[in-house]
């Protein structure tokens, strides 16, 4: 008997040892050194045409799309000269020379249509802003592009996510941007090496890893020990704790927005006054003070825009307290809770936990809402979209980057439009609608963000979103990347500057 | 009875009154200001990182999580005894119908089912306490089974059967006086482990109430303040095990084996 | 014979129920693939849309005819492919189980064999150390959840004293740390069924003939009674084995190994059933090994199985 567990033992330690010692092969450094960084979102597979990946090799380095946002949320481009509107709505636009995809071959018009009429085709979302753009080469460095709606932003829909720059290699794609992929393991790690041809600073680029972590707090763990040279990104109370343990920690701009979705539709939210004592009674400050970081949202815009709102957010627990006795809301059972006809005056309230600031200050909201009488319900849901066009809640704590092209039209249409495909509020206003119109029409430029300042102020009147925080986010670097401060919220994780 | 086993019984109800009755403070007040704040007057247990009272939370939390414990516990020992017992005293069909289901709750994995239950129904949680409760009752028939098999081949059952007895009368008078004892132990070591099976879950991101957090979701959710403010994740660690060791010495039957086994020596 | 037919046969029909349970199931559920496809690929959710992609799933046609052609599928290898992500679920199962299947089935082979020891120890002096340790540890395993140990474990051995990297690297050390710590949780139970099996034997009368004979009592128990234990410890064993899928899930997490269950979450996660109805036949597939295995080793070690 004792030979048998003998046995099984030393069956198992050699196991264990034979997969100890497979795949120890550590990736020897280019000139650049070595870069890990932490993640907790990796896509799968690379295609650049297929659902949301080519947003993830975007904003890992991999590929470009023709404009990119900088630091200060102007567009720029590293492939592009220039582009300019033609008299009978169609654009032209100029390539810089000299560009090359990562094997090479050079950038010229003809490698840049193939691939953005490709794009048009295989991704619907490609098309939502303008319709399909024929993308046509008049000679090497020239195309014409005709969108089958009109449209006065063609910079900022060049600038989407959908539309990376890519050549097909094969059954490879090569892509123009600061990395090439030297391996990826799906949803795991992925391993990039400088791409040669980006440009003169190539070879100080390091060699960059991703790791994906689905727990935050193992991530915090592997950068503390050192195995990561940054986690992207760290919640507020990991952010102090590391500073407190001497770790750098840059804070940037996350051009994400904080808000709430509120069903005007149906629900105690349906009358305009609970809505103001709502918002009123929601103390923004106390929230900007958890996350140890951002700013009282003044508007549906990250604040570097220039066409971020000017609405001021005022918190007035006693006023909220009045406007619902205007309401009818009164204690009549002494509950501490409001009721009336009978009925108690209960919130519900949703959030998802993949942005773990949301709770936090869901939770915050649940206890303003307490204190002045509203009971309200929370629940943590895994898929919101799904949840949220069923209608049945009342307020929903979201978070979405309201400018990834660096141009406030696209997200008004998108929640404020009568039929606007985030628009679950029920939220419907025949003169926004008109606004929304005109500045479809307008070009970019001051009266353009004039107009869409008084169209975020105009519909917190009528707040089918609540502006709640204008967030900065945190990530713990090493001395290695002491100076990293990435931009546009997770839009380029890895961006050029990265290592340098 | 034996009397140490009518304490351990009196502390526990102590204990559950204490969590139902005990003077609490309000669980969704936040306090911004007053975080991570250490014991005081007002905060037994200090606050937590958005200035939550912890002492506060942990009774609530352990109302919530007996909720789920007794339910799922309930459930598995009812149904899967019941089952087991018949599954020893029928036929060779029904048998294998009851073996065929235990084996496969056994199978399924309980998070999986918790997860296709949530998309079904929404996640609460009573659902959890469903899920588990069906999850752990595979280990529940299979004992009450082969419990009930061996008393089935013993003298007096035959002789009963002789005599008439209905098959009900049987099980419920004779059968289950002789096998409840093992069960309880059984259910004693088992009980436990269903309030680490729910924190599972907040884990691995299925939706729990933040706001009325059981002790597995406090514990989940101060995870990474192990190192840092350390008494978060103790508070709800040793309520967790004072639970866990109830069950187990309630329902312990340890000084009855001693005298088995010190027969001879 | 007869025997080795009734088990087949009763396979059979567990993977007959299963698959058609799961198939109902998940067209019960609240999403259904066409708009998921639709989702994924950033389509509008048009009538015509729903009723091209509807026909492509072949999804209009009757339900008898969609399950047969799913399950012939799934027997010719061709297990579909993702409604999110697009990528062959085969491929997926081909690369992530075994993570999983190592964290569990080591994980259970180092508990059992443990708890072998430990509770011969603890049966054979009850009250003593062999019989408190697993006790406590029983308790343990049930009050601390294994991502409290896991953070405690990863913070002592790469912050506190930079001797492992869990997370960069071959990975050796996470999945390693992964199968002791499943094995951990494991040993208390476990270690409680055998030394309750052991003090059994002690109770029967070959047992304290053989002692009352003159031989020592460990000589008995270790010579004689070990067969009808260790048959109790691979029946507990077997169902702890479902448990390798589920189980090491949170373990998956902490660690960051990229095993099926994290594919699992991610694709339930993002209402994608169809890698649901996959997950649960290989599950099924799974424990039919597992009990042929388990079943021919008990046939081997149990004298009277065999007539």
């Amino acid at each position: 008997m004792k030979k048998r567990l003998l046995f099984a033992l030393l069956i198992a330690i050699a196991a264990m040892l034979a997969l100890a010692g497979c795949g120890g092969a550590s990736s020897s450094g280019g000139k650049g050194g070595n870069v890990t960084i932490g993640v907790t979102n990796m896509i799968d597979k690379i295609d650049p045409t297929d659902g949301g990946d080519p947003w993830s090799i975007t904003s890992d380095g991999i590929s470009e799309t023709i404009y990119m946002q900088n630091k200060d949320g102007e567009l720029v481009s590293h492939l592009a000269d220039d582009i300019k509107m033609n008299q009978d709505g169609t654009w032209t636009l100029t390539l810089k020379d000299g560009v090359k995809f990562s094997d090479g071959s050079a950038v010229d018009a003809k490698a840049v249509a193939d691939c953005m009429n490709e794009i048009m085709k295989k991704n619907e979302n490609a098309q939502a802003s303008a319709g399909v753009i024929e993308f046509t080469a008049k000679d090497d460095k020239t195309l014409t592009l005709k969108p089958e709606r009109k449209t006065t932003v063609m910079k900022s829909i060049l600038c989407e996510w959908t539309n990376v720059i890519y050549k097909k290699d094969g059954d490879n794609y090569v892509f123009t941007g600061p990395y090439k992929v030297k391996s990826l393991e799906g949803g795991s790690k992925l391993e990039l090496e400088p791409n040669q041809y980006y440009d003169d600073n190539a070879s100080k680029r390091p060699n960059v890893t991703l790791k994906c972590f689905k727990d935050t707090s193992s991530m915090q763990t592997a950068f503390e020990s050192g195995e990561i040279d940054m986690a992207f990104t760290i919640t507020a109370e990991m952010a102090k704790d590391l500073q407190n343990k001497g770790h750098t920690v840059n804070n940037f701009d996350a051009g994400y927005q904080y808000f709430a979705m509120v069903n005007t539709a149906n629900g105690a939210l349906k009358d305009a006054k609970v809505r103001e004592a709502v918002n009123e009674a929601i103390d923004r400050d106390a929230m900007v003070k958890s996350l140890q970081g951002g700013r009282v949202a003044n508007g549906f815009f990250a604040q570097y825009y220039s066409f971020a709102g000017n609405v001021e957010e005022k918190f007035n627990a006693d006023d909220a307290k009045a406007k619902l006795a205007e309401a009818g809301y009164k204690d009549t059972d002494g509950d501490k809770y409001l009721d009336k006809d009978g009925k108690p005056l209960t919130i519900k309230i949703a959030t998802y936990s993949y942005r773990p600031d949301l709770p936090v200050i869901a939770q915050l909201a649940v206890s303003d809402l307490d204190k002045i009488g509203i009971k309200a319900e929370t629940s943590i849901e895994d898929n919101i979209d799904d949840y949220a066009a069923e209608k049945k809640y009342d307020l929903i704590f979201y978070a979405q980057h309201t400018a990834p092209t660096g141009e406030p039209a696209y997200a008004l249409n998108m929640f404020f439009r009568s039929d606007g495909s985030k628009n679950t509020m029920g939220y419907s206003d025949k003169s926004i609608d008109a606004k929304l119109d005109e500045l479809g029409k307008m070009e970019v430029g001051s009266e353009r963000d004039e107009l869409a300042k008084t169209i975020q102020s105009d519909v917190q009147k009528g707040m089918p979103v609540m502006y709640l925080i204008d967030p900065e986010w945190h990530i713990a670097v090493s001395d290695k990347l002491k100076d990293y401060k990435p931009y546009c919220g997770d839009y380029y994780i890895v961006n050029p500057e990265l290592g340098l | 009875m034996s009397k140490k086993r009518i304490v351990y019984f009196v502390i526990f109800i102590l204990f559950v009154a204490f969590l139902l009755f005990a003077p609490r403070g309000n669980i969704l007040q936040t306090d911004v200001l007053n975080t991570f704040a250490g014991s005081s007057a007002a905060h037994p247990l200090g606050t937590d990182n958005i200035g939550r009272d912890v002492y506060s939370l942990i009774l609530e939390g352990g109302v919530r999580t007996l909720e789920v414990v007794f339910l799922a516990t309930a459930i598995s020992f009812f149904v899967g005894t019941t089952l087991g017992m018949i599954s020893a005293f029928s036929g060779k069909t029904v048998s294998s119908v009851i073996q065929f289901v235990a084996d496969f709750t056994l199978i399924v994995p309980s998070f999986i089912v918790a997860m296709v239950f949530s998309a079904l129904f929404g996640f609460s949680p009573i659902l959890a306490g469903v899920v588990f409760g069906i999850g752990n009752m595979g280990d529940y028939v299979n004992q009450a089974y082969h419990l009930s098999l061996v008393l089935k081949k013993q003298a007096f059952i035959d002789a009963e059967k002789v005599v008439g007895l209905g098959r009900v009368r049987i099980l419920v008078f004779h059968v289950v006086p002789n096998i409840y004892r093992q069960l309880l132990v059984f259910l004693g070591n088992k009980a436990g482990n269903v309030v680490v099976q729910y924190s599972g879950l907040a884990f691995i991101g299925l939706g729990t109430d933040i706001t009325n957090p059981d002790w597995g979701t406090l514990l989940y959710q101060y995870r990474s303040y192990l190192f840092s403010h350390p008494t978060l994740v103790i508070y709800p660690a040793l309520a967790i095990t004072a639970v866990t060791v109830f069950f187990h010495f309630m329902f312990d039957n340890r000084d009855a084996e001693r005298e088995a086994v010190t027969i001879y020596d | 014979m007869k025997k080795i037919l009734t088990f087949i046969g009763k396979w059979l029909l567990i993977f007959l129920v299963a698959s058609v349970a799961i198939f109902l199931l998940v067209r019960m559920m609240p999403t259904s693939p066409v708009n998921q496809w639709l989702s994924s690929y950033n389509l509008p959710h048009t009538e015509e849309n729903i009723a091209y992609v509807t026909e492509r799933m072949g999804l209009d046609k009757p339900l008898i005819v969609q399950y047969l052609s799913w399950m012939g599928n799934f027997l010719r290898g061709d297990w579909g492919y993702s409604l999110v992500t697009h990528l062959s679920i085969k491929d997926q199962f081909i690369q992530r189980l075994p993570y999983s299947v190592s964290i569990g089935v080591f994980g259970i082979l180092i508990a059992a064999a443990v708890s072998f020891f430990l509770g011969y120890k603890a049966a054979l002096r009850p009250g003593g150390f062999a019989d408190r340790f697993s006790s406590a540890l029983a308790i343990f395993a049930q009050s601390l959840p294994s991502f409290i140990l896991s953070v405690f474990v990863i913070y002592f051995f790469s912050v506190q004293f930079k001797v492992m990297k869990f997370f960069t690297g071959s990975g050796a050390y996470a999945l390693i740390t992964a199968i002791l710590i499943t094995a951990l949780y494991q040993i208390g139970s476990l270690s409680r069924v055998v030394a309750s099996a052991f003090r059994e034997e002690m109770g029967k009368s070959y047992v304290r003939f053989s002692v009352s004979r003159g031989f020592s009592k460990q000589y008995v128990l270790f010579h004689h009674a070990w067969r009808p234990v260790f048959c109790r410890l691979v029946s507990a064993v077997i169902a702890d084995f479902a448990w390798v899928f589920g189980g090491s899930t949170v373990l998956e997490f902490a660690f960051a190994i990229p095993g099926i269950s994290y594919f699992l979450v991610d694709s339930m996660t993002a209402s994608d059933y169809t890698v649901l109805q996959t997950y649960i036949l290989v599950v099924v597939i799974w424990m039919f090994i597992v009990h042929l295995v388990l079943n021919v080793v008990l046939n081997i070690v149990d004298v009277r199985r065999r007539k």
